[in-house]
C-alpha cells in the first residue's frame, strides 16, 4: 500500500510546484509514525493563497478518505513534526538548494573524481541520490 | 450541563493527571487527548447557532459514511468561519493528534512525557480553535 501511496504523493507533489513556482514540499516515510510525512513551505506565501489552502485540503482529504489511518500526514514547515535529512525535497528550494553531502557523492564517485569535476565544472550537480540533488565543494 | 461537554471536559483532566502523573502514564494519556478534542466536536456539532446535528443523527450519517471520527472532523471544519489556511491547520493537527492516539492505543511504541505534553498542548490549542471557529447557540 506504501507504494501506491507515494505513487499518488510524489504525483500531486509534482503537479503542485509546478503550479506554485514558490512552493517547496518535503516529504519521507516515518517509521515512528508509520505513515508519509508532507511539509509545505515557505508559510508567508501558502497564507496568501486561498486557492493552495483549498487545493491541498481536498487532496488531504481525499488520501483521509481513501487510506484511513495510512494515509500521509501533512503539515506547514514542520510544525507539527522534524523531517530527516533524507527528506525528499521538491520545488522551489530544490531548484535553488545547494547541499554538500559528500557521503552520498562517495557512494556514486571517488573524491578525486568529484574534486576534478568541481574544479572543471566550476560547480557539479552531477549525480542524483533519494532524489536530492547532490554537490560536491 | 451537556454530558458530551462533561465528557470532553474530564478526558482532559484524565489527560493532564497522567501526563504529569510520576507512574509514566504517558502513553495512557494520549487516549484522553484526543477523545477530548473529538467529543468537544461532537459537542459543539450538536449546539452550534446554524447547521447543528444532533448526537443521534451524527451516529446515523457515520454510520454511513467513513468511518465517525473522519465524518466529525470534516463536519466541524465545514462549519468553521475561518480561513483556508486556518481549517486546513485544524485538520491536520486533529489528523496527527489520531494518528498518536491510534499508535498509543495499538502499536508497541510507548510514548516519553514530552510526547505526552506535546499532545495535551496540541489538544488545548485544538479545543480553542473549536471554540474561537464555531459558534454554539446560548
Amino acid at each position: 500500500m506504501n507504494k501506491e501511496i507515494e505513487f499518488i504523493l510524489v504525483r500531486w507533489c509534482k503537479e503542485m510546484v509546478n503550479k506554485y513556482n514558490w512552493l517547496t514540499i518535503k516529504y519521507e516515510f516515518s517509521s515512528s509514525y508509520g505513515v508519509y510525512l508532507v511539509s509545505f513551505s515557505p508559510i508567508s506565501e501558502i497564507t496568501e493563497s486561498e486557492e493552495f489552502n483549498v487545493e491541498v485540503m481536498r487532496f488531504e482529504d481525499e488520501m483521509n478518505a481513501q487510506y484511513g489511518n495510512n494515509a500521509p500526514l501533512f503539515c506547514d514547515e514542520e510544525r507539527n513534526f522534524k523531517l530527516t535529512d533524507n527528506a525528499v525535497i521538491m520545488g522551489a528550494e530544490a531548484n535553488a538548494y545547494v547541499t554538500v553531502r559528500l557521503h552520498a557523492v562517495q557512494m556514486t564517485c571517488t573524491q578525486t573524481e568529484t574534486k576534478e569535476s568541481f574544479s572543471k565544472e566550476g560547480y557539479v550537480i552531477s549525480n542524483t541520490f533519494n532524489n536530492t540533488i547532490i554537490i560536491a565543494a | 450541563m451537556d454530558n458530551m461537554k462533561e465528557k470532553y471536559q474530564k478526558n482532559m483532566a484524565a489527560g493532564e493527571m497522567l501526563s504529569s502523573s510520576d507512574k509514566q502514564l504517558y502513553t495512557s494519556s494520549i487516549h484522553c487527548f484526543y477523545y477530548a478534542v473529538l467529543q468537544c466536536m461532537k459537542y459543539r456539532l450538536a449546539h452550534l447557532e446554524e447547521n447543528s446535528i444532533s448526537y443521534t443523527e451524527q451516529e446515523e450519517r457515520a454510520e454511513r459514511g467513513n468511518g465517525s471520527h473522519e465524518f466529525v472532523i470534516n463536519e466541524i471544519a465545514n462549519r468553521m468561519n475561518a480561513k483556508p489556511t486556518e481549517v486546513r491547520g485544524f485538520k491536520e493537527d486533529i489528523r496527527i493528534l489520531k494518528q498518536n492516539r491510534v499508535l498509543a492505543d495499538y502499536s508497541e511504541r510507548m510514548f516519553t512525557q514530552e510526547e505526552s505534553l506535546e499532545c495535551r498542548a496540541q489538544a488545548e490549542r485544538l479545543i480553542t480553535n473549536i471554540n474561537r471557529f464555531t459558534k454554539v447557540a446560548v
